[in-house]
């Protein structure tokens, strides 16, 4: 074990923990200006991209009968997905008051509604003729047409956009307190901007007091949409009589899965962060091991569902399941499901050694592979179902294009240019939640 | 809910210690110093139970979000199927188990909304002028004790709350 990765006795005080969080909100050098105008590039790439398939049709990209939901969908729930982590760390095990949570949660919550802004774009790019998306939205047109709210794809509609709006509103509220110090250690029209944003925050008794109750009742709020939402994208596919999809074990199979992702992408943010912006002192090897032991969770639970899926298939004597999971194992694609059991249960697996769960770079590692894995998890139940449904006749494979290729970069370069803005505008640890965990000051310590 | 008047001034005492501000709170509640309020970079549970021991009003809020959104969700799912009735998928016109997915989300939707409006209205935000005592060390680390006050009675105040431990007190709109 690295002695910079030790976990070790943490010196904090009040003032420590403003000074060194304030200090990251300090203008930008130069490189940090380069990543952002390669992020924008590559963003801007996957725009254009969007824009020629907006112009040409959805035909220049690899989606094609029989395989109509590929990349696009892949990546919708991927980042869908990815979103989960934040909720569960600030809403879930805020209610559980586990400790570790504090110095972790904002970026969580960060990652949550860049990764659901993100996860939004792709049914709007799916959908080819974007300009009419606003028909999925009730409201009263001419021809009375209203959506079937029978459909699992409405019910994601409105369990995508809760979401987005519960997260960033729990976001922001917890996000007040610190607004008002950053306020308070700044002039100019920073002044003015943090001003405005903490909307007169001073810590008073009567604010704090609603204001305690109002984030119980939000991480209340939250806590069931952890389970909730990615439950209803996995019916997009359960609720289709479709070998693959048809299946009962799909919610809980996704929510694991998209904790799963989401700690990983938590893990990739948190470790440069920790690194760049200098807080080990928040930021210890402790909180990064104690996600890696839920990684081991999550990871052994996919495990756990990725096999009984398997025996279900095997046990229910359906042809068309057997044949299924037969070519899933074997087939066209067996390289991404063997690839994905890596990335996903066995790689995480190696956590259960202490070296591997505080060395960083093995961290990194994993956490890189379990992203990797999700998208394959991903790309195999949805490729391979519709690519070998009951009649062999309309059997068929998919292979991205450039489009496809392009926009899946330009997404993920669109998130970290957010997180990016994010991380220089906004305080990344929450200031106030360190002070609450740490002992009340006593008078001789706060003189000295 | 005891009344706390909006940028009011008063006699702010500058405290280290959490312990002397309760200290203080809690005598100059006992001796009836006046309408006191607390400003403090974390929340206080133990002043709170001192000052204004009753349970916030905002789970109301949240209570009647949440039903406002369970009769929404219904109402959108039946007006929508009775307003355009076609039969879908075998399944039919009012399908009570879906529709209660949506009822569930709008559920969650409108508690959360309701949620915030109930803090922003109780704990009177936003504020467009925060109040001249806004010092900044009662965001980092003072805990400050405001009792409203005129200009004439501060000298009383300011040497009670000297008294007390306070470190500094100065007469301040917050």
């Amino acid at each position: 074990m690295s002695a910079e990765t030790q976990p070790g006795p943490v010196s904090l005080n009040y003032v420590r923990i403003d000074r060194d969080l304030v200090r990251t909100l300090q203008p930008a050098r130069g490189l940090y200006y380069g990543v952002l105008a390669a992020l924008l590039a590559v963003a801007g790439w996957g725009a254009y991209a969007w824009s020629v398939q907006l112009r040409r049709g959805l035909g220049i990209a690899g989606i094609n009968w029989p395989v109509g939901w590929a990349c696009y969908i892949t990546l919708f729930v991927y980042w869908v997905g990815i979103a989960h982590s934040g909720t569960l760390i600030s809403a879930v095990l805020f209610l559980f008051r586990v400790r570790w949570r504090a110095p972790i949660y904002r970026t969580a919550e960060a990652v949550t509604v860049f990764a659901v802004l993100t996860a939004g774009l792709f049914p709007l790019i799916h959908l080819g003729r974007t300009w009419v998306a606003y028909w999925l939205m009730p409201y009263p047109q001419m021809g009375g047409l209203l959506p079937n709210f029978r459909s699992p794809l409405i019910w994601d509609v409105f369990a995508v956009s809760t979401y987005l709006a519960v997260s960033a509103i729990f976001f922001f509220t917890g996000m007040v307190p610190d607004l008002a110090i950053v306020r308070d250690r700044s002039i100019g029209w920073r002044q003015k901007f943090y001003g405005f944003l903490a909307q007169g925050w001073q810590g008073t008794n009567r604010q704090w007091h609603h204001y305690a109750a109002a984030y119980v009742f939000l991480a209340g709020l939250a806590t069931p949409l952890v389970i909730s939402v990615h439950s209803i994208v996995s019916w997009d596919f359960a609720m289709s009589v479709l070998p693959g999809w048809h299946t009962a074990i799909f919610p809980p199979y996704f929510v694991a899965g998209a904790i799963h992702s989401g700690l990983a992408m938590v893990m990739l943010i948190v470790i440069p962060m920790r690194r760049i912006f200098r807080l080990h002192a928040f930021l210890t090897a402790e909180h990064l091991a104690s996600m890696a032991k839920m990684m081991i969770l999550t990871g052994l639970l996919l495990g756990y569902a990725y096999c009984v899926e398997f025996f279900m298939a095997w046990y229910s004597d359906n042809p068309y399941e057997r044949d299924l999971f037969f070519y899933r194992a074997f087939g066209d694609y067996a390289w991404a499901l063997w690839l994905l059991v890596a990335c996903n249960v066995l790689a995480p697996a190696l956590f259960f050694f202490r070296r591997v769960r505080y060395g960083v770079p093995w961290l990194v590692a994993i956490s890189l592979f379990v992203n990797i894995g999700m998208f394959y998890e991903r790309f195999v139940i949805i490729v391979t179902s519709l690519g070998r449904s009951y009649d062999p006749y309309s059997w068929g494979l998919y292979a991205p294009r450039w489009p496809e290729i392009s926009i899946l970069f330009g997404s993920v370069a669109w998130f970290f240019l957010l997180f990016l803005l994010f991380a220089k505008m906004f305080p990344v640890v929450s200031m106030w939640e360190i002070k609450e965990q740490m002992p009340l000051p006593k008078k001789e310590a706060a003189q000295a | 809910m005891r009344r706390q008047t909006q940028n009011a001034h008063g006699a702010i005492g500058f405290f280290a210690a959490v312990t002397d501000l309760v200290a203080a709170v809690r005598q100059a509640e006992a001796e009836h110093w006046g309408e006191l309020r607390t400003i403090s970079p974390i929340p206080l549970p133990e002043v709170n139970a001192l000052l204004d021991p009753r349970p916030s009003p905002v789970r109301r809020f949240t209570l009647a979000g949440g039903f406002l959104g369970f009769l929404i969700g219904w109402a959108l799912t039946i007006g929508s199927a009775e307003h355009y009735p076609i039969i879908v998928g075998g399944k039919p016109l009012l399908s009570l188990t879906p529709f209660g997915v949506v009822v569930y989300v709008c559920t969650i939707l409108f508690g959360a909304l309701f949620t915030i409006v109930g803090m922003l209205l109780n704990a009177r935000l936003p504020k467009i002028q925060v109040g001249r005592g806004c010092d900044p060390r009662l965001t980092g680390n003072r805990f400050g004790l405001q009792v409203i006050c005129s200009p004439a009675d501060f000298p009383r105040i300011e040497r009670m709350l000297l008294e007390l431990g306070a470190e500094e007190v100065k007469y301040a709109e917050v």
